[in-house]
């Protein structure tokens, strides 16, 4: 047998080799995973930054609009996006890849062939479909689609206050109206975010950091608006206008409660609609008045002792010459009363007033009230109207300003003016913003009624009152804007249009206007309804808008828990009431348990308040207004103290 | 004269292993970690079993008498070539090549097997030249034929990686039994136009193309190159020190293919970096020094040329798996030995070790 010596002799030169071998080849590995490791290598590193990490952007987020009641006007809701990497569809997949994505995409399969056989990297293929069809398609695992989840505005009210939110694009990007105006609020911030992506491009499921975003509480009243759209439109058919608006807001705190604008839009699908479609007239717009301005002199004169209600006018029988102009009524007048120059509406009569009070009083005045001034309510786009000064007024100019021409106002200006007279003659600061929290529930924004200066002495304001009340009474220019069950006050305007291109008035383009306010003895809202153009079945701002008014009047009232002492009836004899003011009375909190109150064309939620001490039993059916009750009104409750009312939808 | 079973156990080379194979089970636990799928995963849990089946096999082995291997080297060797061709007839497909026999419970590549059995074999016949000087031509073709036979039966199986390893072993143990310098020209001659040859004709064009890429893979990064790609970013951004240990981009997010099998090095290399690689490194230095020391101190020339193959078939899966992921060498699929996965190799390298404990073992056979 061999031993070990010989081995270890002859052998022991063919280990050294072969270990010089195995030694050479290990240095070479260990030198070249040092080459790789320490040393590095530019190419290889930046592949390795670029493959495992991507930016990702966080498709941002909008907070809530809600109107005063919290109930939702606008938010987003999650939809998916489907897209496609072309290059990443495998030809034996391209088929089934097409026939797949029409079935839930509904893209037509010319279209899809088209995009996968591009030589884009990437392409959308629809945008914003339901979730639904994006798990579908997600289910059926085809490789080069990308499906990316996003918010999509979404108005649940449609058309409801449509031009006042505005519209929201892709990527959330704001459009127009509120949603653009308090864009840096609702949006959160595009966050990019570095995250890790596996080999076949899906993302790893990174910590979405909670986007910031802020609702937003508007001081509209959804049922309000709704009131006014529909009302607007109705009216805005029948005389075939060009556009309108209607504003209604509460005079006791300044705040906004409807904005409605016609022709409507629709931001769920802002990409049908043309730009004029888009336009809130109601903030926008600057046009001349016309009579509904009369008041406002009418209140310099009252309030400056210049005129008193029963002081008389002689109104030159509708033809007033000043200077080389004539100023004409519409129906010749003789002698008339300060109260019923508002009435009649007279131009003679308040060219007269105008010659008393004075350029400077009465152009200062107009300045108090606010026109010619920006006036912010938390509306972006808001022109300050035009108010020459008042050294520039020729005599026919401090005429045609008694009556609302020569001088350009929005609509805000004149719910901010008629305020002051609405309210006493105190002036409130209008708001449409009740308030902005973030998401956290920080506030960010509070508005709350803010008083400014007081313009008129409360018993001159009251003249005012019983005068615009004549208005809506028989021989008034608006017997049509009675709010039937309800006293009312306001002035009709019909104001011709200045044509632009002719440059003198256009003889069959009015601007047809009411604005006036209810319940008289203690006004709660203002609405103000102007209609440009109107073509059809007459042009009177009575006959056109007053009775918008009336309808949005006693709807909003009844909405707002004012009840109507009497049962409501359409055929009151107008003539009959003389202005008492016995018609209106506030419901008093029920302190006993004997009388059972009319709760008639209350809300629930005004009922509830009125019966929230009160040991009683609501037993409730249906909803909206209370449309019949028992007890009946004035009978006592019964035993088991359960007042039973039985709501209906108002329209 | 008895000596207890722990005077005779060679432990370092034992000790070695083990350290390795918990290394390998470490790394195997991450390797096949992916965001998708944490925790241990089936591959993970059968290399777990393929472990104690392994040292089972190899406690068992090292029992065995060195002489009775050597007299049944030539039935193991017929063994496993019936195994192989068994896979030519009934074999399944992975990876393009046909290299799978699947016994039902459990599916084996005999090509792994196949190794030792041809090293068996040819210890046994270099033993029995009892002469150290250069082979005869006679005797250089009867070795061949025991080569070729194993070597051609796995290149049918389009199995490339493994048949170039059987040619590796074999020319290790020729040089170490000796061969005249002529004949080592002619060898490499052979060797080159061989290559050449079978580069253009015999090659397989995803043979071909691991080469091509091999030269310059970031020509396409993402076709031909793309595992060496990964491979290099794997490795070369583990820097220093590594990303630690779970933490490795290149399994986590899928992009190192293979990466539980050949490709498990850049794993270890990214988690641990250029210091976790070199001391693994050093691991298998020792783990190689060890068996070398057993070949020098056996007691029988088939000892001496059995542990000698051994432990150079451990030395190429080494460089070769090596030298490919980091860019050194063509791709070839070979495993890492401890480190890979797979069932087949890690009980052939249990058994391995058995017959090396074996063959240091035998040495206290006379005292």
């Amino acid at each position: 047998m061999t031993n070990q010596k010989h081995i270890q002799k002859v052998q022991r030169f063919k280990i050294f080799a072969v270990s010089i071998i195995f030694v050479l080849f290990y240095g070479a590995i260990i030198f070249r995973s040092y080459q790789l490791q320490i040393l590095g290598n530019a190419k290889i590193s930046n592949l390795t930054k670029s493959q495992y990490k991507t930016s990702l952007v966080q498709s941002p987020h909008r907070g809530t609009i809600y109107d005063r009641n919290g109930e939702i006007l606008a938010l987003d809701v999650l939809v998916a996006s489907v897209g496609i990497h072309p290059h990443k569809v495998k030809k034996e997949n391209l088929e089934r890849t097409i026939t797949v994505l029409n079935e839930h995409t509904k893209v037509s399969q010319n279209k899809l062939r088209q995009i996968l056989t591009s030589d884009k990297k990437f392409s959308w293929v629809k945008r914003r479909m339901s979730l639904q069809n994006s798990q579908a398609l997600e289910e059926a695992k085809l490789d080069g689609i990308q499906i990316v989840n996003e918010y999509r505005r979404f108005y649940p009210n449609k058309e409801l206050a449509g031009q006042l939110l505005g519209a929201v694009g892709y990527d959330a990007k704001a459009l127009g109206g509120l949603e653009l105006t308090y864009d840096k609020y609702l949006r959160s911030a595009e966050i990019k975010k570095k995250v890790e992506r596996d080999a076949r491009g899906r993302l790893t499921t990174a910590q979405i950091d909670e986007e910031k975003t802020h609702n937003i509480y508007l001081t509209i009243d959804r049922n309000i608006q709704a009131f006014a759209e529909e009302a607007l439109q109705q009216k805005a058919i029948e005389h075939k206008v060009n556009w309108g608006f209607a504003i209604v807001s509460d005079v006791t705190t300044g705040e906004i409660l409807a904005m409605a604008n016609y022709p409507e839009f629709n931001p769920n699908a802002y990409w049908k609609y043309k730009q004029f479609y888009w336009k809130n007239h109601a903030a926008i717009d600057v046009y001349e008045p016309g009579s509904t301005f009369k008041p406002f002199l009418m209140a310099a004169a009252l309030e400056q002792n210049i005129v008193k209600p029963q002081d008389r006018f002689f109104c030159e029988n509708g033809r007033y010459k000043i200077g080389p102009n004539f100023v004409n009524d519409h129906h010749p007048q003789g002698w008339l009363t300060a109260s019923d120059i508002m009435k009649v509406s007279s131009n003679i009569g308040m060219t007269k007033i105008s010659q008393k009070v004075g350029r400077k009083k009465f152009y200062n005045f107009i300045k108090d009230l606010g026109f010619g001034k920006k006036l912010d309510i938390g509306l972006g786009g808001m022109s300050s109207g035009i108010v020459r000064p008042y050294k520039q007024w020729r005599d026919i100019d401090l005429s045609n300003i008694s009556f609302g021409q020569g001088l350009g106002v929005n609509g805000l200006q004149m719910m901010n003016a008629y305020t002051v007279i609405a309210n006493n003659g105190q002036q409130l600061k209008p708001y449409l913003i009740k308030k902005i929290i973030s998401n956290k529930g920080a506030i960010a924004l509070e508005n709350k009624p803010e008083k400014q200066a007081s313009l008129l002495k409360e018993e001159k304001a009251k003249q005012l009152h019983a005068m615009l009340h004549q208005v809506t009474q028989a021989g008034g220019t608006a017997i049509q804007a009675h709010v039937p069950g309800y006293l009312a006050a306001g002035k009709t305007g019909t104001a011709q249009k200045f044509n632009e291109e002719l440059k003198t008035y256009a003889e069959h383009q009015y601007l047809s206007s009411f604005i006036g306010f209810a319940p008289l003895k203690d006004p709660k809202l203002l609405i103000y309804v102007v209609y440009d153009s109107p073509s059809e079945n007459g042009y009177y701002g009575g006959s056109v808008a007053g009775p918008v008014f009336k309808t949005i009047m006693g709807r909003s009232l009844a909405q707002l828990g004012y009840i109507q002492e009497q049962e409501s009836n359409e055929n009151v004899q107008v003539a009959k009431q003389t202005g008492e003011d016995s018609k209106y009375v506030p419901i008093k909190k029920i302190t006993n348990n004997k009388e059972i109150p009319n709760l008639k064309g209350l809300s629930l939620r005004r009922v509830m308040d009125l019966t929230k001490d009160l040991d009683v039993q609501l037993s409730i059916t249906g909803s909206g207004v209370v449309q019949e009750q028992w007890p009946q009104a004035g009978e006592e409750l019964n035993k088991n103290k359960i007042l039973k009312l039985k709501l209906k939808k108002h329209s | 004269m008895k000596h207890s079973f722990f005077k005779t156990f060679y432990f370092p080379l034992f000790l070695f292993a083990i350290i390795l194979a918990a290394i390998g089970l470490a790394n195997l636990y991450s390797a096949t970690t992916t965001i998708e799928s944490q925790g241990a995963s089936v591959f993970f849990q059968a290399q777990m079993i393929y472990t104690c089946i392994g040292i089972l096999v190899m406690l068992i082995l090292c029992f065995v008498n060195i002489n009775f291997l050597y007299k049944m080297a030539p039935l193991i060797y017929v063994m496993t070539l019936v195994l192989l061709v068994l896979v030519l007839v009934i074999g399944s497909e992975s990876h393009g090549s046909m290299s799978w026999l699947n016994l039902g419970f459990v599916r084996l590549q005999p090509s792994e097997l196949a190794k030792f059995g041809m090293v068996i074999m040819l210890a046994r016949y270099f033993s029995m030249l009892q002469k150290d000087g250069p082979l005869s031509m006679k005797e250089l073709f009867v070795s061949s034929i025991f080569f070729l036979i194993p070597t051609v039966l796995v290149v049918l199986q389009n199995d490339l990686g493994s048949s170039l390893f059987y040619g590796f072993i074999f020319g290790s143990l020729v040089l170490i039994q000796g061969l005249r310098f002529r004949l080592i020209i002619v060898g490499i001659l052979l060797i080159c136009v061989i290559a050449i040859i079978g580069f253009n004709f015999f090659l397989k064009d995803h043979h071909k193309n691991r080469i091509q890429s091999f030269m310059e893979p970031e020509l396409d990064p993402k076709g031909t190159g793309y595992h060496l790609v990964q491979s290099k970013i794997a490795v070369g951004s583990g820097r220093a020190f590594g990303k630690g240990y779970l933490k490795g981009q290149s399994h986590r997010l899928k992009f190192l293919p293979e990466r539980h099998t050949d490709f498990v090095f850049p794993v270890l290399a990214e988690e641990w970096g250029f210091v976790g690689a070199a001391i693994t490194l050093f691991c298998y230095f020792l783990f190689l020094i060890s068996g070398v020391n057993i070949a020098l101190y056996s007691e029988t020339r088939f000892g001496f040329f059995l542990a000698i193959g051994i432990v150079a078939t451990f030395f190429w899966h080494l460089v070769i798996n090596l030298g490919g992921v980091l860019g050194l060498l063509p791709l070839t699929g070979v495993p890492l030995p401890f480190l890979s996965y797979g069932g087949s190799s890690l009980v052939a390298n249990w058994m391995a070790l058995g017959f090396l404990l074996s063959i240091f073992r035998s040495g206290f056979k006379r005292y």
